[in-house]
């Protein structure tokens, strides 16, 4: 018998990251696998931060992380941070870290609110998070291994060019053993009595069959989607944003760890720091502003001339009701979109690879593995979905319209508990699946001015004075640490992740 | 920022119970709240006490909240206890075969292939390894060995967890100790009537008239005397005994380092060993003739065919459907009975103290902390009851008429789809608050003999050799670590010998 065929459709960030993925990790001799896409239509590449799983996903590729890094033109990243969302004027961080230290098993962020009432805290809980410190004063370390070391309660992640890392990612897959195949789908051929998919059809007529197809193919979602007919789940009730613009500009000033969002009129922009440039993106809702405003919104903000015309995007948030179906996988934007405000689209490629090389199916359907795969990742885009809401809902702005709608619109019960938890007690709903953990949620919610009416009584049994203590010793341990810590871009070139000392 | 957060309200915490339960809830409070919350408890005057089994076993908890749980030896030595690696099931996927379920992981993957799977395609080929021969906890069950797993990774010790086996009356001593000595009062006379405007309770009064008002009430009662009049799940229709004979018999020298669970021809008996003595539960169903049988069984645990039982005892299995409604939270016995297979009735205690501490009320309406605490409480409830009932279910006991109808009992829907994605693909299907890893589902129906239809297919891709060669280091790593580990009697001989010495030094002091 031939060995198991996969095609998987459309290269880009999904298409490129599924190849290495599979390529790396079936044996040697199980699967043949061909990516096809064509040189004509452009990728989306919308995902250029990401969050620090993806270090995982390199690690078990066996990236060299300063190699990887100087070819895709990283920059580390600590955080994202946002201006203008709970408040015009406010600025928070979302850290990749733990804020303070529990004491006796309560979170640190329930003494910090006793302690803030008798003004023995500082007013900010971010003051409190050793990457926000970091980030602030553009240095950068890598977390330490020993869990004891100050430096250890902290994660990061990159910020990186997507065709760079897609291009890097190919060269990896070809390597071992993934063919290419240049060209244009014209047609899907099923069959008829099971309805799986057969075989694509490219321009010029040649057939391609395969046992397993992954749907890379964008927001087309040519084979879910088209082919298949998979309704798609609107969530623009929640997240009315519905258009982009994407531009790059020479970065000016120190190079930033961290992400920014700044919230705009019907929207927010982006700035995504590279080493050889930055990424703006402004993301907006066409029912409460014009393509040209959001232009001028867009090139208003930029630090230096646009290098290029802004490209438009246009999406509906949301997800294919399945997004595996017959013997289709849809990977990325042809399974679903979420706006890039967490930097959650490499990531949800990511987990949509893992589930699948743990159900990868077998020649014979299989409903069962069809059945988790879209039990989990339903779940994982609701979580990632709810917490986008809730920037957009958890505001006090009134200055706009669409802030008006945000505020006032409702929300999924799963956030709408989230919210109600928090405000009555100050804790996070806890569920299995959803890749923001409490200390994201506490970034956000405070960050943004929502503020539980009580902490934990289990934080009254310790005393001011060693609440005091635990304060003053953070703050001296995290200025002294962060002190220590060299600036971004040296530290860049200290591991050899300059773009300049990439090998060719 | 707009609301600043005030200070808590719960200053006073009524606790309706007796026995381990109300002590271990009340020990637990006083650690997390201190002096300045009052904690009486109540003893609600209700009939046989929670802890029908005498003994029962707690599972390992990252329990940062629990301090009576921290140290460790104390606890163990103060209940009479001992410690287990998992519980042997005798006679349950045939009348003459044992399996064994470990705590802890079994083997170790091969990359993204999971070792089960391994397995699997090495048995296509005519090997029959077993799950258990892979499991370090498993091997040191069999060895009589004991010692402490350790979190670093590398270590094949990282792959093992435990529970304590105790004694109920024991530990509801030392835990009452602590709890009195931290302050908690013990009202003068049991339970008489409670003041309540709808799920709200004012105040609860004692017979002889004392009023105790609270802001939060417990209710650990056997009859749920608060918290009764809420609906209760019944679960009897997948856990099938109703009733338990309750025993202590001598203890074989030295104490296994596990439980064992045993099927008899209407229900099963469950032998936990202590320091002193071996503690005995037999669960049956009454009206299938289970008491002959559960008799018998109990007689040949004791090896004696004159032996008698201490206790006769009836058991409702099932949940509260809202164990938290009001200013009025059901735990233990009021919350929930679960047939002790391998999570017990005291193990969900102490998980639902750790979530009550979590979720504590600072506010005598605290609608979305008790929607929380009760969708993970039921959530956790609902996936040990799916586990005890896929033992049911799985069983291979042909000709018993208990038996072969508990095999045709329709599965809950999450056990049922738990089932599919096995027989499917050999995949462990994990909701939220599981209470035990993926490596006791894979035992109980691999044991049991549910054999899935396809294992991964990348396992197809390595030649067997490679594949025995990966069964053989890793049981290599595990018997060579397993000579290391000291006996399970010496261990517990050796933490009993330092208990006599740390007892002996404070008793010096206090001369």
């Amino acid at each position: 018998m031939s060995a198991f065929s996969v095609l998987i459709v459309g290269g880009g960030t999904a298409g490129w990251m599924t190849a290495a993925a599979l390529s790396r990790l079936l044996p040697p001799g199980t699967a043949d696998i061909t990516l096809v896409e064509s040189e004509a239509i452009g990728t989306v590449g919308v995902g250029e931060a990401t969050v620090p799983h993806i270090r995982f996903f390199n690690a078990k590729l066996g990236l060299d992380e300063a190699d990887f890094m100087a070819r895709t033109r990283a920059t580390f990243k600590f955080g994202i941070e946002f201006h203008h969302w709970g408040r015009l004027g406010d600025r928070y961080l979302h850290p990749f870290g733990a804020f303070g230290e529990d004491i006796a098993g309560v979170p640190f962020h329930h003494y910090w609110l006793r302690a803030r009432r008798t003004g023995i805290a500082r007013d900010e809980l971010q003051d409190y998070s050793l990457p926000v410190l970091a980030a602030r004063a553009n240095r950068f370390s890598r977390p330490s291994p020993d869990p004891e070391h100050p430096l250890s309660r902290f994660s990061y992640a990159f910020q990186f060019d997507a065709g760079l890392y897609a291009a890097f990612l190919r060269r990896f897959a070809e390597a071992r053993g993934v063919t290419r195949r240049e060209g244009r789908i014209v047609d899907v051929t099923r069959d008829a009595e099971s309805g799986r998919v057969a075989s694509v059809t490219l321009e010029g007529g040649e057939r391609l069959a395969a046992d397993l197809f992954v749907d890379c193919s964008g927001f087309r979602s040519l084979l879910l989607g088209q082919a298949l007919g998979e309704p798609y789940e609107s969530w623009s009730a929640w997240l009315p944003c519905d258009r982009a613009l994407a531009v790059p500009c020479a970065g000016v000033g120190p190079l930033t760890p961290y992400t920014r969002a700044i919230a705009k009129d019907a929207g927010w922009t982006w700035r995504i720091p590279l080493q050889h440039r930055v990424g703006n993106g402004h993301v907006y809702s066409s029912a409460f502003t014009s393509d040209e405003a959001a232009l001028d919104t867009l090139l208003g903000h930029l630090e230096s001339p646009p290098l290029g015309e802004p490209r438009p995007l246009r999406f509906t948030p949301g997800k294919r009701r399945r997004q595996w179906s017959h013997n289709v996988v849809a990977i990325g934007l042809s399974a679903g979109f979420l706006e890039p405000l967490e930097s959650t689209s490499i990531h949800l490629i990511q987990l949509a690879i893992g589930y699948l090389v743990e159900l990868f199916p077998h020649r014979a359907p299989d409903p069962t593995s069809e059945a988790e795969f879209n039990r989990i990742m339903a779940l994982e885009y609701e979580r990632v979905r709810d917490f986008i809401i809730l920037h957009y809902h958890a505001t006090e702005r009134d200055d706009t319209e669409f802030w008006n709608y945000c505020r006032t619109m409702s929300v999924p019960d799963t956030l709408a508990h989230r919210l109600e938890l928090f405000r009555e007690r100050g804790v996070i709903a806890r569920y299995r699946e959803g890749m923001f953990l409490d200390p994201s949620w506490y970034a956000v919610l405070f960050g943004q001015n929502v503020v539980p009416r009580r902490w934990d009584p289990g934080a009254d049994v310790v005393s001011d004075a060693e609440i005091a203590a635990l304060l003053e010793r953070l703050t001296a341990e995290y200025a002294r640490t962060v002190a220590a810590m060299p600036t971004h871009e040296a530290f860049l070139k200290q591991i050899g992740a300059h773009h300049e000392m990439a090998a060719a | 920022m707009s609301a600043p957060a005030t200070a808590p309200a719960a200053r006073r915490i009524v606790i309706l119970g007796d026995g381990v339960a109300a002590w271990m809830t009340a020990a637990a409070l006083a650690d997390a709240l201190g002096p300045s919350c009052r904690i009486f408890v109540v003893d609600p005057g209700s009939g046989p006490p929670a802890d029908f089994a005498g003994a029962d076993t707690l599972l390992p908890l990252a329990a940062a909240r629990l301090p009576f749980r921290r140290d460790e030896d104390r606890l163990l030595s103060s209940a009479r206890g001992t410690f287990g690696w998992g519980v042997a099931f005798a006679g349950w996927a045939a009348p003459d075969r044992a399996w064994f379920l470990p705590f802890g992981s079994i083997g170790a993957n091969l990359g993204p292939l999971p070792f089960h799977h391994i397995v699997l395609r090495l048995r296509s080929e005519g090997r029959t390894p077993r799950l258990a021969d892979y499991s370090l906890p498993a091997l040191a069950a069999q060895a009589g060995r004991f010692a402490r797993p350790v979190t670093d990774a590398r270590s094949v010790l990282s792959t093992c967890a435990y529970a304590l086996h105790l004694d109920l009356a024991s530990l509801a001593a030392a835990l009452r100790a602590r709890a009195e000595g931290a302050g908690v009062e013990q009202a003068p006379a049991p339970f008489g009537s409670a003041e309540r405007t709808g799920a709200v309770v004012a105040a609860v009064r004692t017979a002889d008239g004392t009023r105790l008002t609270a802001d939060l009430f417990l209710d650990l009662s056997a009859g749920a005397r608060l918290a009764g009049d809420g609906e209760w799940e019944d679960w009897s229709a997948w856990l099938p005994c109703d009733r338990a004979l309750v025993a202590r018999v001598p203890r074989p020298a030295p104490p296994p380092p596990y439980g064992l669970a045993e099927a008899h021809a209407a229900g099963w008996t469950r032998q936990l060993p202590l320091a002193d003595a071996t503690a005995v539960v037999s669960c049956y169903r009454a009206d299938a003739g289970g008491e002959a049988a559960a008799l018998a069984s109990l007689r040949r645990a004791a090896g004696s065919a004159s032996f008698e039982p201490d206790a006769d005892v009836p058991l409702a299995f099932g949940r509260r459907r809202e164990a938290w409604r009001g200013n009025c939270v059901a735990l233990g016995p009021a919350a929930t009975l679960v047939d002790p297979l391998v999570v017990s009735n005291l193990h969900l205690l102490q998980t639902a103290l750790a979530r009550l501490l979590e979720l504590l009320p600072a506010e005598a309406q605290s609608p979305a902390t008790a929607r929380e605490y009760n969708r993970r409480t039921a959530a956790e409830l609902d996936n040990v009851r799916d586990h005890a009932a896929a033992l049911y279910l799985t069983n291979g006991r042909r000709g018993e008429p208990f038996w072969d109808e508990c095999r045709t009992r329709k599965p809950p829907a999450s056990l049922d789809y738990r089932m599919r994605l096995f027989t499917g693909r050999g995949k462990v299907v994990l909701y939220d608050e599981e209470p035990l890893e993926e490596a006791a589902w894979t035992s109980l129906f691999d044991e049991q003999g549910i054999r899935p239809a396809r294992w991964h297919p990348m396992v197809d891709g390595l030649p067997a050799v490679e594949l025995d060669a990966h069964l053989a280091r890793v049981r290599a790593i595990m018997i060579e670590e397993l000579k290391r580990m000291p006996f399970h009697a010496d261990y517990l001989a050796r933490l009993g010998a330092a208990g006599e010495q740390r007892a002996g030094a404070s008793r010096e002091v206090t001369r």
